[in-house]
This record gives C-alpha cells, sequence and structure tokens, in this order.
C-alpha cells in the first residue's frame, strides 16, 4: 500500500445556532491509529459523518496526498463502523459480511477468505451461519465492526466500536486494530470514552472541546499533561 | 451487474426470511378472490332501468306490430338468460324525466327504444336501440351483459339469425355464465399489484431503520443498483402474487377471454410503478411506523380512486389530441383496472386499450425516476 498523508483541512460543521465543529484541521499518516476522545455532543461522531461523506461540512475538505505528489485525491475506500448497532437482523454474520465485501469490490474467493479470518478475529466463528437478530449486544457489536473492517479500507473510522463488549473482546479487538494499522497499513480513527483504550492503541490522541481539538502526539505526551487537573479542566 | 446480483440474492435472502410479509403479500389476493367468490358468486341483484319506449310501430298485412313493446316485454322478463341481475323496467314519459330519476337514485340508467324502431324491423334494415347505464353502478358490466344477450334473442325470435337489431355498444364478452363475481376480478387483480406498495416499502423501511443502510451507502453500490436489485426481487413477488390470484380467478370458473400476455404486461408495468411507490414511501417516511401509515393513505387512495370500489370523478387536467387526462389518471392503477376491465369483458386488444398502455409506460418511467431521486436524496445523502 502506498504511503498517504490524509489531509482533514479546516472543517466546520453548525447545526442552527450550534457550532458543532470549528476548523478541525488534522494531518494523519497512513497507517496510523487516531483516537478521539471528548464528553457526549463534542463533535466526534459529526465529525466521522462528515470524513465518511454521510453529512456535508458547512465548509473545508478532506483528501489524501503521496508523498510523492502535491495533487490531492479523494479517499475512495472508507470502512464505518456507527456508533448504533448497524447490521441485518436479517442476514447471517457471514452472509452480510460477504455482501459487504462484494458490493465493495473484493471478488468472491477473497471476501470468503477475508470473512472467515475476520469472523475468527472478532470470535464469531461459531456464530458465523446465525441470523444477527440472533446474536447477543456484544457479538452484535462485533459484527458491527466487521462490517466496517471486511473490505479492508484504506481508511476505517470506527465510533465508539468497544462499546458494549466485554473485556476479553476488548482486548482482542484492541490488538486486531494495531495489528491492520501496523501490518496491512490501514489508517484508522475511532472515538472511545474508555481511557484506558486511548492509552493501550499506538496512536495520535485527539481530544474535541466545543468543537476544536486537541492534538496528543503521542500517549507520553498525552499521559503527561493528563493529570486529574486536566482532565477536570478539559471536561473529558 | 454483479453489484446487483450481490444485492439481489441477499435481498432475496431477506424476503423469504420474512415469510409473514411474503405470505401476506402473495396470498392474500387469491385469499380475497376466494372470500368474494363464495359471497358473490349465487348473489342477485335488482337494477331499475326507465324505459322510454317512443316506438310509433309498422303497419304489416295483418295487423300494426309495435316491435319496441316486444322488445321491451323481453327484457321485463330475464329470468331465462340470467339470475344474477333483475332488471326492474320503469316507463318514462321523456329523457328528462330519466335523468330526472337517475339523479334521485331510483333509476340507475336508461332503455330508450327510437320512434322508427319497428319500421326498421319490418324492412328488415338496421334498427338500433339505446341504453344509457349510470356508470359505475355495481354490477354494471353483468348488466350490460344481459342487455346484449336480451338483444341477440331478440334478434333471433323476431328477426331471424341474422343480427339486424343492434344495441349502441355490442363488443361485450360473450359468455355463458356471468356470476356478480365475475365483475371484481380486475379489482381483484388490481390489489394483488397494491399490495406489493406495502412489501417494498416495508422492505426499505427496515432496511433504513436497521442502520444497515449506512454500509450499502459507504459501499459503491449506486442508488440506481439497489433499486434494480430491490425491484428484480419484489418484482417476481409480484408476479407470483397476480399468479396465484389468476389461479385462484381460474379456479373458481372465470373463463378469460382477454389476451393472457396482454393481462401479464398491463400488471408487469404496474408492478414496477407500485415498486417505485414503495421506495418513494420508504424514502421520505424511513421508519416503519410512517411507512406503514403512508402506505395505507395511498393504498385507500389507488383502491377508492381507481374505479375498483366507486366511479371515478371525471376531473379534465389537460386534453392530448382526441384524449383527456383527468387528475386520476395520475394513478397507475386506474389504468391497470380499466385496461383489465377491457380486456376480460370486452376482449379489447392492444389498439383499443393503447391510451392505458401508454399512460403505464409514462408513469412507470416517470414513478421509477422519482423512486431513483427520492432514494438518493433522501436516503443516500443527509442535508
Amino acid at each position: 500500500m502506498d504511503h498517504f498523508v490524509y489531509k482533514i483541512d479546516s472543517i466546520s460543521k453548525s447545526f442552527g445556532a450550534l457550532n458543532v465543529l470549528k476548523n478541525v484541521t488534522l494531518e494523519i499518516q497512513s497507517g496510523s491509529i487516531v483516537i478521539c476522545i471528548g464528553v457526549n455532543g463534542a463533535g466526534k461522531t459529526t465529525f466521522f459523518k462528515i470524513l465518511c461523506g454521510l453529512l456535508k461540512a458547512d465548509s473545508g475538505s478532506f483528501y489524501k496526498k503521496t508523498a510523492k505528489s502535491s495533487q490531492p485525491s479523494s479517499v475512495d475506500v472508507i470502512g464505518y463502523c456507527p456508533q448504533e448497532i448497524s447490521i441485518w437482523p436479517d442476514l447471517t454474520c457471514r452472509e452480510q459480511m460477504i455482501m459487504v465485501a462484494r458490493l465493495n469490490g473484493m471478488n468472491a474467493s477473497k471476501s470468503k477468505e477475508q470473512v472467515n479470518g475476520l469472523l475468527n478475529r472478532l470470535q464469531l466463528t461459531s456464530k458465523a451461519d446465525t441470523l444477527a437478530s440472533k446474536l447477543s449486544g456484544g457479538m452484535k457489536r462485533r459484527l458491527n465492526l466487521g462490517l466496517a473492517l471486511v473490505h479492508e479500507p484504506e481508511f476505517c473510522i470506527l465510533d465508539e466500536p468497544l462499546d458494549g463488549v466485554d473485556l476479553h473482546g476488548r482486548k482482542f479487538i484492541r490488538d486486531y486494530i494495531n495489528e491492520i494499522s501496523s501490518q496491512k497499513k490501514q489508517t484508522i480513527i475511532m472515538s472511545t470514552h474508555i481511557m484506558e483504550e486511548a492509552l493501550y492503541l499506538n496512536g495520535i490522541i485527539v481530544l474535541f472541546k466545543n468543537g476544536e481539538v486537541i492534538i496528543f502526539k503521542s500517549q507520553n505526551e498525552f499521559s503527561d499533561r493528563i493529570s486529574e487537573d486536566f482532565l477536570m479542566e478539559k471536561a473529558i | 451487474m454483479i453489484k446487483i446480483f450481490c444485492y439481489l440474492r441477499f435481498s432475496f435472502l431477506r424476503l423469504i426470511r420474512d415469510p409473514l410479509s411474503l405470505g401476506l403479500t402473495i396470498f392474500t389476493p387469491p385469499f380475497f378472490t376466494l372470500f368474494f367468490w363464495i359471497v358473490y358468486n349465487n348473489s342477485t341483484t335488482d337494477v331499475s332501468l326507465a324505459v322510454l319506449n317512443e316506438d310509433i310501430g309498422v303497419e304489416t298485412a295483418q295487423k300494426r306490430q309495435y316491435y319496441g313493446n316486444q322488445l321491451i316485454l323481453l327484457l321485463s322478463d330475464t329470468s331465462n338468460i340470467n339470475e344474477i341481475v333483475n332488471l326492474q323496467l320503469v316507463s318514462v314519459e321523456s329523457e328528462q324525466e330519466a335523468r330526472t330519476m337517475i339523479k334521485k337514485g331510483v333509476v340507475h340508467g336508461l332503455i330508450s327504444v327510437p320512434a322508427e324502431f319497428s319500421v326498421k324491423c319490418a324492412q328488415k334494415r338496421e334498427a338500433v336501440w339505446y341504453f344509457t347505464l349510470q356508470k359505475g353502478i355495481l354490477y354494471y358490466d353483468a348488466v350490460r351483459l344481459l342487455l346484449d344477450k336480451c338483444n341477440i334473442q331478440f334478434n333471433s325470435i323476431l328477426i331471424g339469425k341474422k343480427l339486424l337489431v343492434d344495441i349502441k355498444s355490442t363488443d361485450f364478452k360473450e359468455q355463458t355464465k356471468f356470476s356478480i363475481f365475475d365483475s371484481f376480478v380486475p379489482g381483484l387483480l388490481t390489489f394483488a399489484v397494491i399490495m406489493l406498495v406495502f412489501s417494498v416499502s416495508g422492505a426499505v423501511s427496515r432496511e433504513i431503520e436497521s442502520g444497515a443502510f449506512i454500509h450499502l451507502r459507504m459501499s459503491s453500490l449506486t442508488p440506481v443498483q439497489m433499486i434494480s436489485g430491490l425491484s428484480i426481487v419484489h418484482f417476481f413477488a409480484g408476479i407470483a402474487s397476480v399468479f396465484v390470484t389468476l389461479l385462484t380467478i381460474k379456479l373458481s370458473g372465470f373463463s378469460f377471454e382477454g389476451s393472457f400476455y396482454g393481462i401479464l404486461i398491463l400488471c408487469s408495468l404496474t408492478i414496477i410503478s407500485a415498486i417505485s411507490i414503495g421506495i418513494i414511501i420508504a424514502s421520505l417516511a424511513r421508519s416503519r411506523h410512517k411507512t406503514l401509515l403512508a402506505s395505507c393513505i395511498i393504498m385507500f387512495l389507488f383502491i377508492l380512486f381507481s374505479g375498483i370500489m366507486f366511479p371515478v370523478p371525471d376531473i379534465e387536467v389537460l386534453r392530448l389530441g382526441q384524449n383527456t387526462v383527468s387528475l386520476f389518471d395520475l394513478l397507475p392503477t386506474i389504468h391497470l383496472h380499466s385496461g383489465l376491465t377491457a380486456m376480460l369483458f370486452r376482449k379489447a386488444e392492444f389498439t383499443d386499450i393503447s391510451y392505458e398502455y401508454y399512460a403505464l409506460i409514462f408513469l412507470t418511467i416517470l414513478l421509477s425516476a422519482a423512486g431513483k431521486y427520492s432514494l438518493k436524496y433522501f436516503v443516500y445523502t443527509d442535508s
């Protein structure tokens, strides 16, 4: 996979008088992980939907550039794991993952292989041929995540993917996210409310507050500055 | 194409995994067909008609002949021809009197015999008697068929085998037996198509409400590809519903005279329109609850203003050549119903109902485009 720089350039969005995002600017290297944190209503989900193209920004743009060329290009293959469980209740785990993979242009044999691997990583192999409506809440969450990752998107947007997943499952998912980022060079941008997750994943931490962002280049920087007082002041 | 078939395959799986919805879509119309057959197959009805007999008679060698009177006498007792419609004849002095009675609901139509009727009959010249039936009366087609049969009998008794006496329209289906149930057949087939609005709008809104639609939006599946995959699955469900309804109608003793392919083309066009309407409803309503309410409104609109149950008011909106486009011509079901009625009862050919065909083709294209744009702008793109 080529090395890209994803540029989020001065994105703003308001709903009526409420300014949800104010000139959010961010630069992400391909294969890196960005963890977004912030209180409820800080604008994380709005930000993600704009990156996905599900919502139009009032201003700003999102594009990628290679190191060789200064010509910006659009980010085409995006995987999105919404905050709400978004699955087909009347299809099995395998069926819906294959459908999403095929609809994103993956061929039949590759999609079969990819789905089997992902089901295994998400610990859903035993439930592969079970209708999604019959899964437990945590399993549905994992399937939700699987649908975002099954077609190996270059840019993955995961909105609170670990919510509702048990501790054991979380560890597997965190390891998997680290793995696809480092080995497959997929870029991950995700949100979480759990500080532990933010520190466990090897990435940049972005704090959303009042529509603006504060960027911590590394976990160390984040750990150093994130004292109890800071948390109170920045209202995480 | 691969994406269409991929989505089609999984749409089909989703459809068959909801057997209640599929069953209701396919088997509700035949169930109603059976119900209507049980209730109406042997029922009888009284239909009152005003009679304006202006026949002045004709002088023959023996005596003065009044062929008009003999025709009225034949019409007054039709029990040997038909046991379903009992004609109640009310004599009137003028057409104005008859029209007043029709307005008041005392009679449902007028039979008039012109002054020179007997003269023409005696001279073996072509004679004509007229009838005007209030459109939309229950068993309209049964009454028309009965009058036609009376005319044939009148010809054979008084004139001979050659048909010299004519009524205003003679292009009726000649059936040995016409049951009241038969007059409901076009409506029941139209109902089979209307049911699709529910299943399609339900399927799309369920997909939107489950949130899974977001994965389709994120993929490279375009609205046209999505609609194609979805439409093919529901098209065949609609055709299955029409076939099962036709089979039930056939088993109930109805004799099909019109072109089977003609019926299929009319139904297919309307099925595509119904699918598009379902997509428009789901795109605008977006939740299953609202979709159900909106689909009910559309269903009542179709049933009430397509001529299935009540006469359709003729509200002219524009004129295209010789054809007048009425407000309710905007409903595809009105063309399906009138096309089926013409085909099943009057053996209409393509040229006889070309207006219905062209109107359905136009509406199908229009609604398909509207379906595509509503899905694209209300579901695929958030503002």
